[in-house]
């Protein structure tokens, strides 16, 4: 408790005459579409992108094409990966399919918190990540995209922008590090 | 506004003054063309940077009282020298600020500037024939704004493109890195030779790259420092300062 | 104390390397510079981000107590930490009561900056840096040479060696890929091992008590997320008041650092997953000594992008390493002279004060103009080098002085013209080491006006 004393004391002792925090002016943005800006981004980011049509359902599409993909929006998944899971069952998840709640048009980010699925390292630990995104809840930049979070249920999130990756290597970008090697977004 | 009744004070820094007073004779002519009514005082030395960006502002302080002494009783102060310039105008805020510094201050002009902003001209009828390579000197480009630099998201403006548009037979070569400062930095040259000798040769390399004849500049003091090494290298390109270029004007 | 011109010379021995460094990190700048022109907004929010940290600066104490307040609500401990002996206590304490010895560390610079790792291991724990170029200078026991890129000064062959050493990669092998999926795979047993996870912080939200870290790599999360207790680090800098703040500074921080629109991940945590635990410690290690300093405090506005390191002509032609402060470059230059003014008194000259680095700062501290103050400051506390000194006293006497300063002028025309060119050119002339002196005139400018211009005005 002492350094607390301290720092915040020396914080004050200096007196700094206080400086208004002005209040954020956000473009009022009209519901426009989104949708090729975000296209463009995911694939800057290095995701793959798939268009569903309306009438077709993204499960089956998951099932069809990505076979063996973990579903988080079956409940035996959640049980199966729930807190009973140890990490080396988790190390083994190949494919894993989880919905995305908010996707940002300007840099292909999708937000997703852990109410979505059962462990927090799952979006991180497996090989392949497949997000779903609906249209209706694409914004164009980040302001939007943060009053649109809930944060009084909320204890993680992350906003993900495409598969993980490093260029620390002379500069040379490699897809895949310690996250997964390839997204894929069902829109 | 009346060329005939406002009164110039030239002021040529110590090193051009010194080594290149054909520098000081073009900008001289330029004004005079101009129709203008130019004065300069003789006892003139130094802005006072030398000491200032050495840490010792205090010790400049006499120097800079000098300067204002000497410069005040002009409307404006016009200077082939961008850097000098920014020092007074930035700089001189040590000084305590009695009307004739706050005068010198505001009145003290970049030649470029001057002839864009306080004169307007458009086109001064420049003949100059040769590919030229534009180095934005520093203080001149992001201290005085004389362009806009690479950094920043907003319009693109550049007082030497400006002036030099209209040019007779002129041609501006593009440079792979618009604005890289040439490494002079004042006693940054003297006490980092190195990584300023680097500077300077990779800044020739740009504009040779791209077939310049010359490298023209606000600042002669950059292209002291890159003439150094041109005639160290035995490099065929060379160096003129923009005062030179502009006074080839026939009006 | 650090001599940045020895350093720098060193380095540049090496020509062809400086030139690769040097368009290595201009790449970057490019890169930086295609992002940010794709928002025409950026100079807003450039001013934006400079307001918010400005305002929140100024009433710092109070921002803190509210991330404290959130943050205990969440159920997180805080700690705060005096100085880096504190922080590496806290932090070991922490250790200790789990009775961990495996600890894996996402990139923090506040670590760096405090010896963590050496304390933690004198210690007997295993800190492993999970970053992939952490992970290599970690391997090659040096410190990070740039605070984004901790490995731009290498190459590919050399990161190549050391994993054949280290991982027993492919002798020779130098591919990025092969070597980056190699120590990947590395990394993801001690991940799994671990079981403590520190993070430094990109932004602490007074609001929620949210703690954000940025990473490409997505080491931050399988560290944090497998471990049992998490870690975060923060300076008293970090402090941001509203969520709302978030979005200009996540807007800024990738498109400044590597040109890409938005790192990877952008993680917000804010209460431990039931049965962990997660904790903050709060730093202040001689960040209240700058905001004391009104001329310096704009320094603590920064938010590490490392643009004012890939726009500096000199940085790039110098190296990390030759600042011989944790962080280096520009940003460096202003901060280090405040933690120990004489160690560090060369560096706020280590630069020509081209002033790129404030045009490219996404906070927009003036760090040139500060690099220019610390000069004086050095000077003032009389750590000025000798010949520096010496120097500026002469000239300032002579050119206070109208006919003083002529007569040397002319002295020095005389002898450049007529002395012979070995006299001129010696070691002491370091003006000349790589250049030649301008050819001396007949006459001066002055000289030249007495003779051909009548009615001199005095
Ligand atoms: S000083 Fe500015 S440009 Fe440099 S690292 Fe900090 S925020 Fe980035």
């Amino acid at each position: 408790m002492k350094a607390r004393e301290t720092i915040l004391n020396r914080i004050k002792g200096i007196g700094l005459a206080s400086i208004q925090l002005q209040e954020l002016e956000l473009k009022q943005t009209d519901a426009g579409n989104y949708l090729p800006e975000f296209i463009v981004s995911l694939r800057n980011a290095g995701a793959e992108v798939v268009q569903l049509a309306e009438h077709e359902n993204a499960s089956d599409f998951v099932k069809e094409n990505f076979p063996g993909t973990i579903s988080f929006e079956s409940i035996e998944s959640w049980k199966k990966y729930g807190s009973g899971s140890t990490l080396s069952m988790l190390d083994k998840l190949e494919s894993v399919f989880i919905e995305g709640q908010i996707a940002v048009a300007e840099n292909g980010a999708i937000w997703v918190s852990d109410r979505w699925f059962p462990n927090r390292i799952i979006p991180f630990i497996t090989r392949r990540l497949i997000l779903k995104i609906s249209v209706n809840d694409l914004v164009p930049t980040m302001h939007q995209a943060y009053t649109r979070i809930d944060w009084s249920e909320l204890s993680y999130g992350v906003f993900i922008a495409g598969p993980s990756k490093t260029a620390d290597i002379e500069q040379s970008l490699v897809i895949g590090a310690h996250g997964p090697k390839s997204l894929t977004v069902l829109i | 506004m009346n060329h005939f009744k406002v009164t110039i004070g030239l002021f040529i820094p110590c090193y051009i003054d010194q080594f290149y007073p054909q520098v000081g004779i073009a900008t001289l002519e330029l004004l005079e063309k101009l129709g203008l009514d130019v004065g300069y005082p003789l006892l003139q030395t130094c802005c006072g940077q030398p000491m200032a960006n050495s840490g010792c502002e205090k010790k400049a302080v006499k120097v800079y009282q000098k300067f204002v002494k000497n410069f005040s009783s002009f409307d404006y102060v016009v200077s082939p020298s961008g850097s000098c310039v920014y020092h007074v105008r930035e700089h001189y805020n040590i000084l305590e600020q009695t009307e004739q510094v706050k005068k010198v201050r505001q009145s003290t002009f970049e030649l470029c500037e001057f002839l864009l902003d306080i004169l307007k001209v458009d086109d001064l009828q420049i003949h100059f024939p040769h590919k030229v390579g534009i180095h934005q000197s520093c203080h001149g480009l992001r201290g005085l704004k004389i362009g806009t630099g690479s950094e920043l998201v907003t319009k693109k403006q550049s007082k030497i493109h400006s002036l030099l548009a209209k040019a007779e037979g002129l041609e501006i070569v593009e440079l792979d890195r618009e604005d890289e400062c040439c490494g002079f930095g004042g006693i940054f040259s003297i006490f980092h030779p190195d990584v300023s000798v680097k500077m300077g040769k990779d800044r020739v390399a740009d504009h040779e790259r791209h077939w310049a004849e010359y490298i023209t500049a606000t600042d002669m003091s950059c292209l002291m420092h890159l003439e150094g090494i041109i005639r160290r290298q035995n490099r065929p390109v060379k160096v003129k300062h923009i005062a030179e270029i502009l006074n080839t004007a026939r009006r | 104390m650090i001599n940045h011109a020895k350093a720098a010379k060193a380095f540049l021995r090496n020509e062809k390397r400086t030139d690769w460094h040097d368009q290595a990190l201009w790449f970057v700048r490019q890169k930086r510079d295609r992002a940010v022109n794709q928002l025409p907004e950026w100079e807003q929010l450039r001013e934006t981000a400079s307001q918010i940290k400005g305002a929140t600066l100024s009433k710092l104490a109070h921002h803190l107590l509210e991330f404290e307040r959130q943050a205990l609500q969440n159920g997180v401990y805080v700690h705060w930490a005096n100085d880096a002996e504190d922080f590496n206590r806290c932090v070991l304490k922490i250790i200790r009561k789990h009775n961990a010895t495996k600890v894996v560390k996402s990139k923090s610079m506040l670590t760096e900056e405090c010896h963590l790792n050496p304390f933690l291991e004198c210690e007997g724990i295993e800190v492993v840096d999970t970053d992939l170029g952490e992970r290599i200078i970690q391997f090659r026991n040096e410190p990070p040479s740039h605070i984004v890129l901790p490995a731009i000064h290498l190459k590919k062959e050399e990161i190549g060696e050391l994993f054949h050493v280290k991982l027993g990669t492919e002798a020779g092998a130098s591919d990025p890929t092969y070597l980056t999926h190699a120590a990947c795979a590395h990394l993801r047993e001690k991940f799994l091992q671990a079981e403590v996870a520190i993070t430094g912080v990109n932004f602490a939200v007074a609001e929620t008590g949210a703690v954000v870290v940025c990473t490409n790599e997505g080491n931050a999360d399988m560290g944090v997320n497998a471990a049992k207790v998490q870690i975060h680090c923060m300076g008293i800098e970090k402090v941001i008041p509203r969520t709302a703040d978030l979005a200009v500074f996540t807007r800024m921080l990738a498109r400044s650092a590597t040109g890409q629109a938005v790192t990877t991940y952008t993680s917000h945590y804010l209460k431990p997953v039931p049965g962990k635990e997660m904790h903050v410690i709060i730093v202040d290690n001689g960040r209240t000594d700058i905001l004391k300093k009104p001329q310096f405090l704009n320094s603590l506005k920064c938010i590490r992008c490392g643009a004012c390191m890939n726009t500096c002509p000199v940085y790039r032609r110098s190296g990390g390493h030759s600042y011989g402060s944790t962080i280096p470059g520009p940003i460096g230059s202003i901060l280090a002279p405040g933690s120990d003014l004489k160690q560090y008194r060369d560096l706020p000259f280590a630069s020509s004060l081209c002033g790129s680095c404030s045009n490219v700062c996404p906070v927009k501290i003036n760090i040139h103009e500060q690099l220019y103050s610390w000069r004086q400051e050095v000077s003032s506390a009389r750590l000025l080098r000798t010949g520096k000194s010496i120097t500026m006293s002469v000239m300032a006497k002579i050119l206070s002085n109208s006919s003083h300063y002529q007569a040397v002028g002319l002295i020095a025309r005389r002898l450049l013209a007529r002395l012979p060119r070995k006299m001129i050119y010696n070691s002491f002339n370091v003006w000349g080491l790589g250049r030649e002196l301008p050819e001396p005139p007949a006459s001066s400018f002055n000289q030249w006006y007495r003779q051909n211009r009548k009615n001199t005005k005095l």
